[in-house]
C-alpha cells in the first residue's frame, strides 16, 4: 500500500478509537443525568404517576435502582446497545417507539435544510466572488450577516405572520402527510433553518473562492480566454470543496441546535420537539436517549467529514507546526 | 483535525483590504445602535415611560395606542416599556459570558500558544471536543435535569464558550511566537510569563476584543433562545426571548407585541456581528514587530 | 398550582354532564341519517387508548366515540340507561344492573356481563390511571348470569351511584383485551368497543381514523368516519380550523385559540371545573386564618379571569350551583348559595383582616405555578394583588408534572400556595370534590393540597355520602360551604365555561357542560342548516 494509504488509515484507525473513547464519555454524562436531578431517582422515573409499593418496586427493578452506580451503567449501557432505554415517564410508552416516529420528519426537515444551504450557499457565494465588489456582492454580505445574527425563532415567528395571516401560501404546521404534503409542509421551516447555515457556508465559500480566483492559473485561463462556466467547474469547485466539508461539521451542529427552536416555533413532531418537551417535562430516559442519539450522530458526522478531508486534500500538513 | 483546520482558515483571510471605508458609515450605525442597548439596560426602569409589571388586567391584548405605544401583553403590560427594560436581560447575561469567556479563553490560548508540547495538545484536545457540542442542546438537556435558571445557563454557556475564545487566541499566539522580538525577549532572559502578558498579548489583544463582540452576538441569541424555551429567566420578567414566547399565540390578535422583541435580538445581534467583524478586519494585518 | 387536569378534565366533563335529548333508549340524536360525511376533529396527541396507562384518550374526547359506559346523564343531569337497559338497587350495598340485549361489538360478538365484569375489574385495579373512579368500599363486581352485573359495597356509599356514567369507565371487549393483552389500545392495535364508530387506526404523531361501527345497536352513526388529527400545540390546532382543515376541537387556552382561529367559540356556562387560589395551612403565613380572610377580599375575580383569558365566570363555592341542583331545587340552591360569606373585592376589608392578623406590617409569602401559560399569567396577577395588601409573594414555576409529584408528596407543606384547577369527578355535590376534602385526604398521595379540615368537616363529608336522603345533603353541604367561607384555606375564583370551536358547517344543539357524559358526544353533531 502505498505510504499515503498507510497514513490515512492509521488516521482513521485513531479517529475511530478516539470516537468510541467520546462516546462512551458522553454515555456516561448521559447516564448521570438520572442521578443529576433533584429528588430521588424513583420519584423522577415515577413522573406523574402515584408513588405506590408496586410501581415503586416496578421501577426499581426496571431500572435496577438498587445496584452500585458502575453496574446500572453498565446494564443501561447494554440496553441502549440494543436500542432499549425504557419508559418515558410522560407518557409509559417506550422511549425508542416515540424517536422511532419522530425521527423520519427530523430527517427529512434536517436534509432539505441541508440541500437548501448547499446549493444556495454555494450558488450564492461563488456567484458573488466572481462579482466581486458590485451590487450582488455587497447585498450578499449584508443579508448574511443580518442572516447568521436573527435567530430562527425570531425569524420563524416573522415568517409564521407573513405566511399565514398575510399571504396563506404555505401551510404553517405540523409535517403533513405523503412526500408532496410534508414538503410544503416544511418548506418553511427549512427555509427557516437554513437561513443561519446558509448565510455561513456563503461567507466561507466566497472566501475560499475569492482565494482562487486570485491564484496564478486562474489569472492565467482566464487571460486564455476560457469561459467563466468552464473555469467554475474545471477549477474553483473542486478547490472550494474542502473548505465547504471542513465546516460541514460545525454546520450539522448548528443545524441540530436550530432544528430544535425551528420545530417548536412551527410545531412540527421532530426530536427537537421532543427534546425541549422532555427538558420541560424532566423525563430523564427520553432525554438520555435523545442526547446520546444527537452526540453520536455529531461524532460521526465530523468523523466522515474529516476522512473525506483527508481522501480530497492532497496538501495536508499533518503536524502540530 | 485542528492543524488541518488552521490552513483551511487562513484562506478566509484574503478579502480584507477593501473593506474598511465602505463599511464606515453602517458601523458607526451599529456602534450608536449599541450604544442606545447599553442606555437602556442600564437605565431602562428611568427611561420607560410606564412601570413594565403594571398589570392593566381590563385591557389585556390590546392593540397600539397613544395609552400603550406598543399596545398591551396578555396580562395588560405595556409592551413598549417592556421592550425597553427587556434590554437589561438582553446585555448583562451576554456581557458576563463575554467577559467570562474572553478571560478563561486568553489564558488558556496564550499558555497553548506559547508553551507549545503537551500543554498545547492537551488543550486543543479539549478544544476540539467542546468544538463539535452544540452548546444550546447541552444547555437544554442540563436544564431539563436540575431545573433551569437564567444564570446557571449563563455560568453554564461561559464554560461552553471558553473553547471558542481559546482558539482563536492560540491561533494569533502562534502567529506571534516565532517573530524576532519574541525570540529576542528570550534571549535575554525575560520570564515567559512576562513574555505572555507584556509583549504577545498587547499585539493580540485586538483580535481577542474583536472576538468578544461576536461571543456577544451568539450568547444573546443563545439566552434568548433558552427563555423562548421556557429554560430561561422566571416568568414574568421582561425578557426579550420569553416576550416572544408569551405573546406567540398572540400573533394574530397583536402582531406587534410579539414581533418588535424579536427584532430587538435580531438588530442587537447584527450590530454586534457587524462591530466585531469591522474590528476583525481594520485590525487583522495589525500584528506589531515589537 | 394545578390539579391534575387531564384525569379531571375527562372527569369532570364526564360528571357533570348531560346531553340533552341523547337518552340512550330513544337514540335520537343518532338519527340515522345516510351519514356520509367525515367529521374532522382536531387535538393534542393520543398515544393509547388503553385507559390503564393514560387518560388523555377519554379526556380528549376520541375514546368517548368508541368505548361506552354502562349508563349517562340526560339533559337533568339524571342517570339514565345506556349499555345496561335498567338497574335496581335493592339492598343498601348492592346494584344490579341488567344489560341490554343485542349490543354487538364493532367485530360482531355480543356485549355479555363477563365484558362488563371484566372492563371494570381492569379499570380498578392497582396501580390503574383510573383507579381514582371507584370508591374504597367497593367490595366485588360480579356476573350473575351474561346479562346481569352485581356490584356489592362493603358499606352504603351514594358515591357509588353515578360511576357506572363515568365515560372513562367505557367498556371493552374481554376477548379482544385476551388477544391482545401487551399491545391492548396501542397504535396497531386499538380496542374493541360498542360504540358508534372503531378505532381504525391510531398513530401518536399524525392522528386517528375512526369509521362508522356496523353493528351500532343505537342506529347508524352521523358520521361515516372521523378523522382525527394530533397537534403539537394549540396554535397548530387553531391555524388549522382557521385553514378549515378540521371542523371541531376543544381549546385549553380559549382566547388564544378564538383569536389564532378567527372564530366565536361555543360556549356554556360551566358546571364543574373550578379555578381556585389555594393556601396551605402548613405553611407561613397561610396558617393564620385573617391572612387567608384578606386575601378573599383582595381577589379581583373579574380582572383574574381577564388574566387567566377569560371564558369563566366568578365563583363563590367550590360547589357549583349546578352540583347543588342535583339535590334540591333552584330555589333551595340560591338560599344555600346566599348564606354562604362572599367576600366581594374589598381592599378596605383586606387590608383591615391583615391588621387582625400576626402580620399587620406586611409578609413575605410563596406561591407555586405550573408553567402552562394561563396559569403563570392568572398567578402573576395573584402576586399583584397580593402585593397591594403587604403580602410579599414570590412566583415559583415548575412543570405540571413535577408540581403534581410535589403536590402529592409526602412532604404536604411543599407547596406553600398557588393557583389550581379543580376538577369535580361528578355532579355529585359530596363525590364531586370528595377527593379534596377531609382530614384522611391531607395525606401523601392525597389531594387536599390545602392541608386543612375540622372534626366538623369530616363529618359532614362522610355524612353526606352515607345518605340518600336530598334535603338533608343539602343542609349538610350549606353548612360545608359555610365552614369553607369562614376558614378560607382556598378561595374559588371562577368556574370555567365549557367551550368547543365548531365549523359553522356543522351545529350541536345538544351541547352543554356535560358533553362529556351524555353518551358518545359526536351523536349530537347536526349538518347546518
Amino acid at each position: 500500500m502505498s505510504e499515503r494509504g498507510t497514513l490515512i488509515l492509521t488516521l482513521i484507525g485513531r479517529r475511530l478509537i478516539a470516537l468510541v473513547a467520546l462516546v462512551v464519555i458522553v454515555s456516561l454524562g448521559v447516564f448521570s443525568l438520572l442521578y443529576l436531578a433533584p429528588g430521588n431517582a424513583v420519584d423522577v422515573l415515577l413522573g406523574h404517576r402515584p408513588r405506590t409499593p408496586a410501581t415503586v418496586r416496578a421501577l426499581t427493578d426496571q431500572y435496577h435502582l438498587n445496584k452500585p452506580f458502575l453496574d446500572q451503567y453498565w446494564i443501561w449501557l447494554e440496553h441502549a446497545a440494543r436500542l432499549n432505554f425504557g419508559s418515558s415517564t410522560q407518557t409509559s410508552l417506550p422511549v425508542s417507539e416515540e424517536i422511532r416516529s419522530r425521527l423520519p420528519t427530523s430527517l427529512f426537515l434536517g436534509v432539505y435544510a441541508f440541500i437548501l444551504v448547499v446549493v444556495i450557499g454555494v450558488g450564492v457565494g461563488a456567484l458573488a466572488a466572481m462579482r466581486r465588489g458590485g451590487l450582488l456582492d455587497r447585498l450578499v454580505v449584508g443579508v448574511s450577516v443580518v442572516s447568521v445574527s436573527t435567530p430562527s425563532f425570531v425569524a420563524g415567528v416573522v415568517l409564521l405572520y407573513v405566511f399565514a395571516v398575510r399571504l396563506g401560501w404555505f401551510p404553517v404546521f405540523g409535517a403533513g402527510s405523503g412526500f408532496a404534503g410534508t414538503l410544503a409542509h416544511l418548506t418553511l421551516p427549512a427555509v427557516t433553518l437554513a437561513a443561519a447555515g446558509t448565510a455561513f457556508v456563503v461567507k466561507h465559500t466566497r472566501a475560499a473562492f475569492l482565494g482562487v480566483l486570485d491564484q496564478d492559473h486562474v489569472v492565467f485561463a482566464k487571460a486564455r480566454g476560457l469561459s467563466a462556466t468552464r473555469i467554475f467547474f474545471a477549477y474553483l469547485l473542486r478547490n472550494a470543496v474542502i473548505p465547504i466539508v471542513t465546516i460541514s461539521g460545525v454546520m450539522l451542529s448548528s443545524l441540530i441546535v436550530g432544528a430544535v427552536l425551528v420545530e417548536v416555533t412551527f410545531s412540527v413532531q421532530g426530536l427537537g420537539q421532543l427534546l425541549v418537551q422532555s427538558a420541560n417535562a424532566k423525563d430523564i430516559p427520553m432525554l438520555q436517549c435523545i442526547s446520546l442519539l444527537i452526540a453520536v450522530v455529531i461524532l460521526v458526522a465530523n468523523l466522515l467529514a474529516d476522512i473525506v478531508y483527508l481522501l480530497v486534500d492532497p496538501r495536508i500538513v499533518l503536524g502540530r507546526r | 483535525m485542528s492543524a488541518v483546520i488552521e490552513r483551511h482558515l487562513d484562506l478566509t483571510r484574503h478579502d480584507v483590504r477593501s473593506r474598511r471605508r465602505r463599511l464606515g458609515l453602517v458601523v458607526s450605525i451599529c456602534f450608536l445602535f449599541v450604544g442606545a442597548v447599553v442606555v437602556m439596560a442600564i437605565f431602562g426602569p428611568l427611561l420607560a415611560p410606564q412601570d413594565p409589571q403594571a398589570q392593566h388586567l381590563a385591557l389585556v391584548s390590546a392593540d397600539p395606542s397613544s395609552a400603550h405605544w406598543l399596545g398591551t401583553d396578555a396580562l395588560g403590560r405595556d409592551v413598549f416599556s417592556r421592550v425597553i427594560v427587556g434590554a437589561r436581560t438582553a446585555f448583562f447575561g451576554p456581557l458576563v459570558i463575554a467577559l467570562g469567556s474572553f478571560t478563561l479563553g486568553n489564558v488558556l490560548g496564550l499558555l497553548a500558544g506559547y508553551h507549545g508540547g503537551r500543554v498545547d495538545a492537551l488543550i486543543m484536545r479539549w478544544v476540539d471536543l467542546m468544538w463539535s457540542i452544540p452548546t444550546l442542546l447541552v444547555v437544554i438537556v442540563v436544564a431539563g435535569a436540575i431545573g433551569a435558571s437564567y444564570w446557571w445557563a449563563v455560568a453554564l454557556l461561559v464554560i461552553l464558550t471558553v473553547p471558542f475564545d481559546t482558539r482563536v487566541v492560540r491561533g494569533a499566539t502562534l502567529e506571534q511566537v516565532p517573530r524576532p522580538y519574541v525570540e529576542a525577549a528570550k534571549t535575554l532572559g525575560v520570564p515567559g510569563r512576562w513574555i505572555v502578558v507584556r509583549h504577545i498579548w498587547p499585539n493580540i489583544s485586538s483580535i481577542a476584543i474583536a472576538n468578544t463582540f461576536l461571543v456577544f452576538a451568539s450568547s444573546l441569541v443563545a439566552l434568548a433562545g433558552l427563555s423562548f424555551l421556557g429554560l430561561g429567566v422566571s416568568p414574568g420578567t421582561p425578557d426579550w426571548g420569553l416576550m416572544l414566547s408569551e405573546n406567540e399565540t398572540l400573533l394574530f390578535a397583536n402582531p406587534i407585541a410579539t414581533i418588535v422583541p424579536g427584532v430587538m435580538i435580531a438588530l442587537t445581534a447584527t450590530a454586534m456581528n457587524l462591530v466585531g467583524d469591522w474590528l476583525d478586519e481594520s485590525l487583522a494585518g495589525r500584528g506589531a514587530t515589537r | 398550582m394545578k390539579t391534575k387536569i387531564g384525569m379531571f378534565v375527562a372527569v369532570v366533563a364526564a360528571s357533570g354532564m348531560a346531553l340533552t335529548g341523547c337518552s340512550g333508549s330513544s337514540s335520537s340524536s343518532g338519527s340515522p341519517k345516510a351519514g356520509s360525511a367525515t367529521l374532522r376533529v382536531g387535538s393534542t396527541a393520543i398515544s393509547t387508548l388503553n385507559y390503564d396507562k393514560s387518560n388523555a384518550g377519554y379526556a380528549l374526547g376520541l375514546g368517548d366515540l368508541v368505548l361506552e359506559p354502562l349508563l349517562v346523564l340526560n339533559s337533568n343531569n339524571s342517570l339514565t340507561p345506556w349499555l345496561a337497559r335498567s338497574w335496581t338497587h335493592p339492598k343498601p350495598t348492592t346494584y344490579i344492573y341488567n344489560i341490554r340485549q343485542g349490543v354487538k361489538f364493532a367485530d360482531g360478538d355480543p356485549l355479555t356481563a363477563a365484558d362488563v365484569v371484566f372492563s371494570l375489574d381492569y379499570y380498578r385495579k392497582t396501580g390503574s390511571a383510573n383507579q381514582y373512579n371507584f370508591p374504597s368500599d367497593l367490595k366485588s363486581i360480579t356476573a350473575t348470569d351474561p346479562n346481569t352485573v352485581q356490584i356489592t359495597l362493603s358499606k352504603p356509599d351514594s358515591s357509588w351511584a353515578v360511576v357506572p356514567a363515568a365515560s372513562q369507565l367505557g367498556i371493552f371487549e374481554k376477548r379482544f383485551f385476551e388477544a391482545h393483552k401487551s399491545t391492548f389500545g396501542q397504535p396497531g392495535t386499538g380496542v374493541s368497543g360498542t360504540g358508534p364508530w372503531q378505532l381504525t387506526s391510531l398513530d401518536p404523531t399524525t392522528g386517528a381514523e375512526l369509521t362508522a361501527n356496523p353493528h351500532y345497536w343505537g342506529g347508524q352513526p352521523p358520521f361515516s368516519h372521523i378523522s382525527w388529527k394530533f397537534f403539537t400545540s394549540e396554535t397548530d390546532e387553531a391555524l388549522a380550523f382557521r385553514a378549515g382543515d378540521i371542523d371541531l376541537a376543544f381549546p385549553q387556552d380559549n382566547t388564544a385559540f378564538a383569536t389564532t382561529a378567527g372564530t366565536k367559540l361555543l360556549t356554556v356556562p360551566g358546571a364543574t371545573v373550578v379555578g381556585t387560589f389555594e393556601m396551605n395551612v402548613l405553611d407561613k403565613p397561610w396558617s393564620d386564618v385573617h391572612v387567608r380572610r384578606a386575601v378573599a377580599y383582595a381577589l379581583d375575580k373579574p380582572a383574574l379571569i381577564n388574566a387567566y383569558g377569560g371564558y369563566a365566570a366568578p365563583q363563590t363555592t367550590l360547589i357549583t350551583s349546578a352540583m347543588l341542583g342535583t339535590v334540591g331545587s333552584q330555589a333551595q340552591v340560591q338560599q344555600v348559595l346566599g348564606a354562604v360569606p362572599p367576600y366581594s373585592y374589598n381592599l378596605a376589608k383586606a387590608k383591615a383582616e391583615m391588621q387582625q392578623s400576626a402580620y399587620p406590617n406586611g409578609v413575605t409569602a410563596t406561591l407555586v405555578t405550573d408553567s402552562t401559560s394561563a396559569d403563570v399569567n392568572i398567578s402573576q396577577a395573584i402576586v399583584a394583588e397580593l402585593q397591594r395588601i403587604g403580602i410579599h409573594a414570590k412566583l415559583k414555576t415548575v412543570s405540571p408534572d413535577a408540581l403534581t409529584t410535589v403536590s402529592l408528596g409526602k412532604n404536604r407543606a411543599a407547596v406553600p400556595s398557588g393557583f389550581s384547577t379543580y376538577g369535580a369527578v361528578s355532579l355529585d355535590p359530596g363525590e364531586g370534590f370528595d377527593y379534596a376534602m377531609g382530614s384522611w385526604n391531607a395525606t401523601a398521595g392525597n389531594w387536599n393540597s390545602t392541608n386543612w379540615s375540622t372534626p366538623a368537616v369530616d363529618q359532614i363529608v362522610k355524612e353526606g355520602l352515607a345518605t340518600s336522603d336530598a334535603a338533608q345533603r343539602m343542609s349538610l353541604y350549606r353548612q360545608l360551604l359555610i365552614d369553607y367561607a369562614n376558614a378560607a384555606p382556598l378561595i374559588p375564583i371562577f368556574a370555567s365555561e365549557t367551550t368547543v370551536a365548531l365549523s359553522s358547517k356543522y351545529t350541536w344543539p345538544s351541547f352543554s357542560s356535560t358533553w362529556q357524559l351524555k353518551a358518545p358526544w359526536a351523536l349530537g353533531i347536526k349538518a347546518a342548516g
